[in-house]
């Protein structure tokens, strides 16, 4: 027996050195060094990944690299933190725009300076323009329309559109369009010319080395982070306040841990619900807002024919409560007024938003002759849960109407196809801003992007149509405005078309942050971002 | 030969398979304007092979791939080679660290319940056996670094290295072993202590696993004659447990051990989320939604190979601990 004993007493203590040797000399993780003291660690369960582009003009329309691109590259005209109605100058020190809103002059800051030394010239912003356009990849549709993007001289620019697009100078502040150095880019396989999309060779180098002008460089790209250094030959009179800003790839549920325990710190992903569990804790600061993102839901008239219905639609429409969607889409959600977000130009008001009616509804479904109305209610299992919880909140609704929606949810990887190749039957999709101008949103209109993807082909709402090309034309704000108003009152009215939320969206950070504040163009400044 | 012939059937398989899913590469990958862009979608298509018919794709591919070419990830737009040189490391330090682990531990509660068997001990000791094959990985993670990353701060958060420490110059791509070669002691405490707690999470259900086998096979072999008679001459305990009884019980417990050290090579993708450790999982995990044949192709000629390798190992060390075996 003491033999057994002395076994045992060995054999565990083997086992606890052993552990005790890995764990014995563990460094709180709160505890930093100087270094990182100057360090800002941002956190993102991100889906793209950062090894694959590093390239603003194939990746920088993805919004969760666009902090990232918006610190390294800078563009023509950017906006004051916390606005995104107003372009203001930035690598162009002015612009003027021609009466038709079709050819627009940028003039070029002379002290513009790459991170590497080279000064920015206008064959730089050609190049890159020129580039974006012919590599063909995602960002490529900024460009729709444009005919000529030419350097006219050292310092001026000038984009021509075939069309009237008064959404330019919104257009341009897109990360993607960050201004890249053309010289050191062509030096490394970096092509603009017509072919680009299969003789340009600069993936790997971009993989390595930033070519922008911006506050930042990046020092180091992996899969699961990337590295920014503060740019030491910044151009611009107010220079970083961080010297290193970490971009982490950290899931939701980790984010939740960490932020609780960290110093410098700012989490993108949380829920309105992780958010909201973080309230009373006095040494972060939980901001919850109204996301620019739109949730909608579209009947499609090319999979169900009583989507041509209008009574059928409008029976949907009203029969909706928003408000019961609102309620379970978390903090700061909103009801959708119309498909342009609460915080454009031409956005609807709360007040004209569309409010449930069943009464109303069911008169509608009587009046579409159509009796006990079944219908497919197509989504994407979102990992939030929120989807799911909206269509089921839906399929409840519909219910009370007399209509039996079944639900179809799928993961993103069968969804998006579906939904993309026009199969969805009642369909409940997201939008989020290209760039934050009701132009943005035509694609709602008959035969646009999401208007097909409804079967809401090109002739069939011609009172829309007209209105949408008005809209989408005029040059000055103030009648633009109005006209999308107009627009989206018909919209609420005739199409197939059901804005739901615009749902609650979260940023926390350890409350010695400054400036953390959100933008529907590049999410967050980080350059802005300083102490206390 | 036989993993030619694995290599083969895997990279048909993985062919008929991506593409029976109802889904498209192209309409996958570009984003939400460009997939509805024709020439996008026709230049991506071009730029991957896809507009090639399937066999065509496939003798290319399998022409590429007996020059060590496994084509171009189609999510990355890296060589998938690449891919896999920097994810794998990630995972075989996490897979690795764990297995050690689990077999000290597991190994160990098994001969210690079996020779309690029955008594206080080995009730117990079912009892943490089960638990940890029973607990669900991500919950346990999630717990884990709830409890000693946050409430008693005994390791570090997420990640292979604190924010703020650079990783090695790369040699193996494990952190450990890299850090150690350039003399980085610092870095290599940094990167054991970010190991630690995700290995064992990952070791719970091994643990559990190798402790029942380990059990029920010390029990089996206990029951022989010889094992009396070593311990009626007197033999040390240890020297019995050791020599004589642990030894003759290794092959099942080998068997099981290699099988799992397939699976955990393969199966981290829950762990490598909440730890955030950029590892073959979370690649596999992207690759497979994402529809990157190339990428899925590569992964799963990896873990093809590991199979193979761990069994091959296996077969060696089966003739090492039991000389009938070598014999045979």
């Amino acid at each position: 027996m003491q033999r057994r004993t002395t076994l045992l007493i060995a054999i565990l203590s083997g086992v606890g050195l052993l552990l005790g040797a890995a764990c014995g000399n563990s460094t709180s993780p709160s505890s930093t060094s100087s270094a990182a003291a100057k360090t800002l660690v941002v956190d993102d369960a991100y889906t793209w990944d950062f090894s694959k582009d590093t390239d603003p003009s194939r990746g920088g329309v993805d919004f969760d690299a666009d902090p990232f691109f918006h610190a390294i590259y800078d563009s023509l005209l950017t906006f004051k933190l916390g606005d995104s109605a107003t372009p203001i100058p930035l690598v162009a020190e002015s612009y003027t725009a021609s009466a038709d809103a079709k050819t627009f002059t940028f003039k070029i800051r002379k002290d513009v300076k790459f991170a590497d030394g080279t000064a920015l010239n206008a064959r730089d912003v050609e190049f890159t323009y020129n580039r974006l356009l012919n590599l063909h990849d995602n960002p490529v549709y900024l460009l729709d329309g444009i005919t000529s993007m030419k350097a006219t001289d050292d310092y001026t620019f000038v984009l021509v559109s075939s069309v009237a697009n008064p959404a330019i100078p919104f257009i341009v502040t897109n990360p993607a369009l960050g201004i890249i150095n053309s010289k050191l880019l062509t030096a490394h396989g970096g092509s603009a010319a017509t072919d680009a999309a299969k003789t340009d060779t600069a993936h790997d180098f971009l993989g390595t080395t930033s070519v922008g002008s911006g506050p930042y460089t990046m020092a180091s790209v992996n899969t699961s982070q990337v590295v920014l250094k503060a740019n030491a030959k910044y151009w611009g009179p107010d220079k970083p306040n961080f010297g290193t800003v970490i971009f982490r790839n950290v899931a939701a549920a980790t984010q939740l841990i960490e932020i609780q325990k960290a110093s410098n710190q700012i989490e993108l992903s949380l829920s309105g619900d992780q958010a909201a569990s973080l309230k009373g804790n006095s040494k972060l600061t939980v901001t919850s807002f109204t996301s620019p993102n739109i949730t909608f839901a579209f009947c499609n008239q090319k999979t169900v024919p009583a989507c041509g219905n209008v009574h059928f639609v409008n029976a949907i429409r009203y029969g909706i409560d928003y408000q019961s969607l609102v309620s379970v889409a978390g903090a700061g959600a909103a009801q959708a007024p119309g498909v342009v977000p609460t915080q454009f130009l031409g956005a609807l008001t709360q007040a004209q938003a569309v409010k449930r009616d069943v009464a109303k509804a069911k008169s509608e479904l009587q009046a579409s002759g159509i009796a006990n109305p079944t219908i497919q209610l197509d989504y994407t299992i979102s990992s939030t849960g929120l989807n799911d919880s909206l269509a089921a909140k839906i399929k409840a609704n519909l219910a009370d109407v007399g209509i039996t929606a079944n639900l179809n949810g799928q993961p993103s990887s069968i969804a998006t196809p579906n939904y993309r190749g026009a199969k969805y039957q009642l369909g409940l999709a997201g939008w989020a801003p290209d760039y934050p101008d009701p132009n943005d949103y035509q694609a709602f209109l008959p035969g646009q992007l999401v208007g097909k993807r409804a079967g809401w082909l090109t002739g069939a709402a011609p009172a829309i149509e007209d209105l949408g090309a008005r809209a989408g034309a005029a040059a000055d704000n103030a009648t633009r405005g109005k006209l999308y108003q107009q627009l989206q009152t018909l919209l609420n009215q005739e199409s197939p078309m059901l804005p739901l939320i615009q749902p609650g969206q979260s940023v926390v950070g350890t409350n010695n942050l400054t400036n953390v504040i959100y933008s529907p163009v590049w999410y967050l400044d980080l350059a802005a971002i300083g102490t206390h | 030969m036989a993993l030619v012939f694995l290599c083969l059937g895997v990279s048909v398989m993985a062919f008929v398979l991506t593409h029976i899913v109802p889904n498209d590469p192209a309409v996958a990958n570009l984003g939400d304007r460009a997939s509805s862009d024709p020439v996008a979608v026709r230049l991506y298509r071009e730029h991957f092979g896809l507009d090639k018919p399937l066999p065509v794709q496939y003798v290319v591919y399998l022409g590429n791939l007996l020059h060590g070419d496994l084509g171009e990830s189609e999510q990355s737009r890296r060589a998938v080679r690449t891919d896999l040189a920097e994810y794998i490391p990630a995972t075989a330090e996490l897979a690795i660290t764990s297995m050690v682990l689990a077999c000290l531990l597991g190994i160990t509660l098994g001969v210690i319940a079996a020779l309690r068997r029955n008594r206080l001990t080995d009730q117990v000791l079912r009892v943490v056996s089960l638990g940890g094959m029973s607990t669900p990985q991500f919950w346990l993670a999630l717990v884990a670094l709830y409890v000693f990353f946050y409430q008693l701060s005994w390791v570090p958060g997420s990640g292979r290295l604190d924010a703020a420490v650079l990783p090695p110059p790369h040699l193996t791509g494990l952190f450990t072993i890299d850090s150690l070669a350039a003399g980085q002691f610092d870095v290599f405490v940094n990167s054991v202590q970010h190991l630690i707690l995700p290995a064992c999470v990952l070791a719970a259900f091994n643990m559990g696993l190798f402790t029942r086998f380990t059990r029920s096979a010390v029990l089996e072999v206990l029951e022989n004659d010889y094992v009396r008679t070593a311990r009626a001459k007197g033999l040390p305990e240890l020297t019995v447990v050791f020599r004589h009884v642990l030894r003759a019980a290794s092959p099942p417990i080998l068997t099981v051990v290699g099988l799992a050290f397939g699976n955990v090579m393969t199966g981290t993708v829950l762990v490598e989320n909440i730890f955030s450790w950029p590892g073959i999982g979370q690649y596999s995990y992207r690759s497979a939604t994402a529809l990157d044949l190339p990428a899925i192709v590569g992964v799963m000629l990896f873990v093809a190979i590991v199979y193979i390798l761990v069994n091959m190992v296996v077969d060696i060390l089966y003739g090492v601990v039991d000389p009938r075996i070598r014999l045979a």
